[in-house]
């Protein structure tokens, strides 16, 4: 008779795929050979930072090496860590994680550890480094030289001048560049005009002036052009602060030399585009087939650009993110949803019931994974809307990340339809119990804002469907919204953690939270392991 | 031309040939032997088995063929389940196990993800103790090796 113990471990992995880590923890635990089968899931990307509470004792880590593919190194370990051989490692994380930087310990350095580290593991496939420290010469000849499998790499950190042949060379090597926050004292220049960039896929380049003050100069510009050539770049990604994005040349470049045809993921930022600017951009992709889209730092996305998107890509587009652009309506989030099928993530800035509820058909993307729009309510909406738009996110059966929070006036850009949906009142999260219990006065001593607006006690809300319809999202795992009028309760804290098994962390005010269950509440979330970040009423 | 397939305990199964080549290795099979009416067997698969087997199949019978993207992430893999899958996926235990089994013999990609999956879903959100009372599983360990395991691995609670 087949058991789950007959299972061999391959198909062990494939189960854990599905899973979360605490529930792979949980499996290692339920008998020796569960454990056997698992262990290495548990393992195979592991995190080492003292900062948050995740300190693995360096014997730990060394008597499991033999597990880890992929270690991420928080600047803060003792050089220990770094004598340890990983026979399978593929990835190299060494990472700054938020919050690091403010402690006092923030040790930049052991770069002799490193170089040996380096040497010791030439198999490694992603490298990411953002320590940002300077990096020896030596560091870079070793994996210019030795590093054959090398595809991936990340940096942020400083290259000094007698670094940069070997730097540009590494570069040079991969099909995914990353460069955010390089301080490259770039006085000659000539190694990079000699470098092809044959295998690049991915070129991002980005620096933000509130993190890194150093100037840019004209590296940034230079590496452009020379990528040129690369025949197969996919994606482009651009947010420098001091360097804006070259647009002409870069028409010049698609259309006239007829170079990147393969491009299809644009993450370009800058302040100055105009709309003509972006529709122009679409318009010159050579591959007529966009698939992703991001716009969040400042510039015009209007009637133009939308219209282009439509004609060209809304058959393809898999991510559309709008963040701190102006001219992104209510109407044009709406169609997007509607007619984008392949849409797996989309951000924008809000969307108003009335646009979903009187539509003429329902939304197309049911493959949805991660939504964040603020949904506006109006005074005048009419009773049931709102039930329409609980159903209508219900049947996203493949959401992952849901988040509902109100967008700043800042991230707005203007008030956008000519009104301010950023003051207006969201979707009302509550449970149809603590609708009615709450629906006037005070709990203890709190006062409710929710229930509802000119519809009296009894009004809408009550009718038609309310959260229950959203226990179909069993794969949520973030959620984030504005609790400033409602305040859920524990009642509604208990529905959630039942109803979505993966949930991890939650964003929002809980009125149990300021009342006398918020011992309660802690204790909840923690049994469930979710994180509960608190949003300041 | 259909192709006949042979279980374990001798059953004779006649099928559409573009239903047996869901199985891979079916498939593969087929190409290396050429055009033969020899029927094929089946060792690993019982009778009962394999008659859930090709039931899935013939559903399926006209899906395309998966394309696995290159940036494709397993964790980032959709979990959802088909409604007529969710279905023929509740049978007991024993079944359930053997169908996985059997997609993992046969190389039915689809198949073997939606069983996996079915594990997966019944694992969600359980305790220790209530997965091994789910699969009827003896918790084998000593004391001192579920500390050691506890002391080890703890840090994996809160990822």
């Amino acid at each position: 008779m087949a058991t789950i113990l007959n299972l061999p471990d391959e198909i062990h992995l494939l189960i854990a795929e599905h899973l979360e880590t605490k529930t792979v923890y949980s499996l290692i635990r339920i008998c020796r050979s569960f454990y056997s089968s698992y262990i290495p899931c548990l393992w195979s990307n592991l995190t080492v930072q003292p900062a948050k509470g995740y300190t693995i004792l360096e014997p730990v880590v060394r008597s499991h090496a033999h597990l880890i593919e992929g270690i991420y190194f928080s600047p803060y370990l003792a050089q220990d860590y770094y004598t340890i051989d990983f026979p399978r490692l593929r990835s190299l994380y060494l990472e700054t994680f938020f919050g690091d930087k403010c402690t006092s310990c923030y040790s930049k350095g052991l770069l002799v550890q490193k170089l040996d580290f380096v040497r010791r593991h030439p198999f490694i496939k992603n490298l990411v480094y953002q320590h940002g420290d300077t990096v020896p010469r030596e560091f870079w000849e070793v994996i210019v030289t030795e590093w054959t499998h090398l595809v991936v790499f990340n940096f942020s950190g400083i290259v000094k001048d007698d670094a940069q042949d070997a730097f540009w060379r590494v570069c040079d090597r991969v099909q995914t560049l990353r460069l955010s926050g390089v301080d490259l004292l770039l006085k000659n220049t000539s190694i990079l005009s000699t470098l092809p960039f044959q295998r690049l896929r991915t070129l991002a380049v980005s620096k933000y002036s509130f993190i890194n003050k150093f100037p840019y100069r004209a590296w940034p510009l230079q590496l452009l052009e020379q990528v040129k050539r690369s025949p197969i770049l996919k994606r482009l990604e651009w947010s420098v602060s001091d360097t804006p994005f070259p647009v002409q040349r870069f028409q010049e470049t698609l259309v006239e030399e007829g170079c990147w045809p393969t491009l299809c993921q644009l993450d370009i930022n800058d302040s100055g585009w105009t709309d003509q600017d972006g529709a122009e951009m679409l318009r010159a992709l050579p591959s007529r087939r966009l698939t992703e889209y991001t716009r969040t730092m400042g510039g015009k996305f209007g009637p133009l650009t939308f219209n282009c998107m439509r004609e060209m890509c809304f058959g393809h587009l898999r991510n559309l993110t709008v963040r701190k652009c102006k001219g992104f309506t209510s109407v044009m989030a709406q169609e997007v949803l509607m007619e984008c099928v392949h849409l797996v993530t989309f951000q924008a800035p809000h969307i108003f019931v009335r646009d979903i509820a009187t539509a003429p058909k329902p939304w197309g993307c049911l493959q949805l994974k991660r939504l964040k729009i603020h949904i506006a309510k109006e005074p005048e909406d009419e009773a049931g809307w709102e039930g329409q738009v609980f159903e209508q996110i219900g049947r996203l059966g493949q959401l992952l990340y849901l988040n509902l929070e109100r967008i700043s006036r800042f991230s707005a850009g203007e008030d956008v339809d000519g009104v301010r949906p950023h003051s207006m009142e969201t979707l009302d999260l509550r449970l149809p119990c603590s609708r009615l219990k709450n629906s006037s006065g005070t709990v203890d001593g709190v006062e409710l804002g929710g229930g509802e607006r000119g519809g009296g006690g009894n009004g809408s809300s009550e009718r038609g469907a309310n959260v229950t319809c959203w226990s179909h999202l069993v794969h949520l795992r973030n959620l984030a919204f504005h609790g400033d009028r409602q305040l859920l309760g524990m009642e509604e804290a208990l529905w959630m953690t039942e109803h979505w098994k993966d949930l991890r962390s939650i964003t929002g005010a809980f009125r149990a939270a300021i009342c006398s269950d918020k011992e309660d509440l802690k204790r909840l979330f923690a049994k469930h392991s979710v994180i509960h970040f608190e949003v300041p009423l | 031309m259909p192709v006949i397939l042979v279980s374990s305990d001798n059953q004779d199964f006649k099928v559409d040939k573009e239903v047996a080549e869901r199985s891979i290795l079916i498939k593969n099979m087929l190409e290396d032997v050429g055009e033969s009416d020899s029927p094929i067997p089946l060792p690993n698969v019982t009778a009962a088995v394999l008659t859930k087997v090709i039931e899935y199949c013939e559903h399926h019978r006209n899906d395309p063929v998966q394309v696995p993207e290159e940036t494709d992430d397993p964790r980032k893999r959709s979990n959802d389940i088909e409604e007529w899958d969710m279905k023929f996926m509740q049978v007991d235990q024993e079944m359930l196990f053997e169908i996985i089994l059997a997609a993992n013999y046969l190389d039915i990609k689809p198949l073997l993800d939606v069983g996996c999956k079915t594990v997966a879903n019944i694992i969600k959100g359980k305790t220790p103790e209530e997965i091994r009372k789910a699969f009827n599983i003896v918790n084998d360990f000593t004391p001192e090796e579920e500390a050691q395991i506890k002391k080890e691995n703890e840090w994996a609670e809160d990822r």
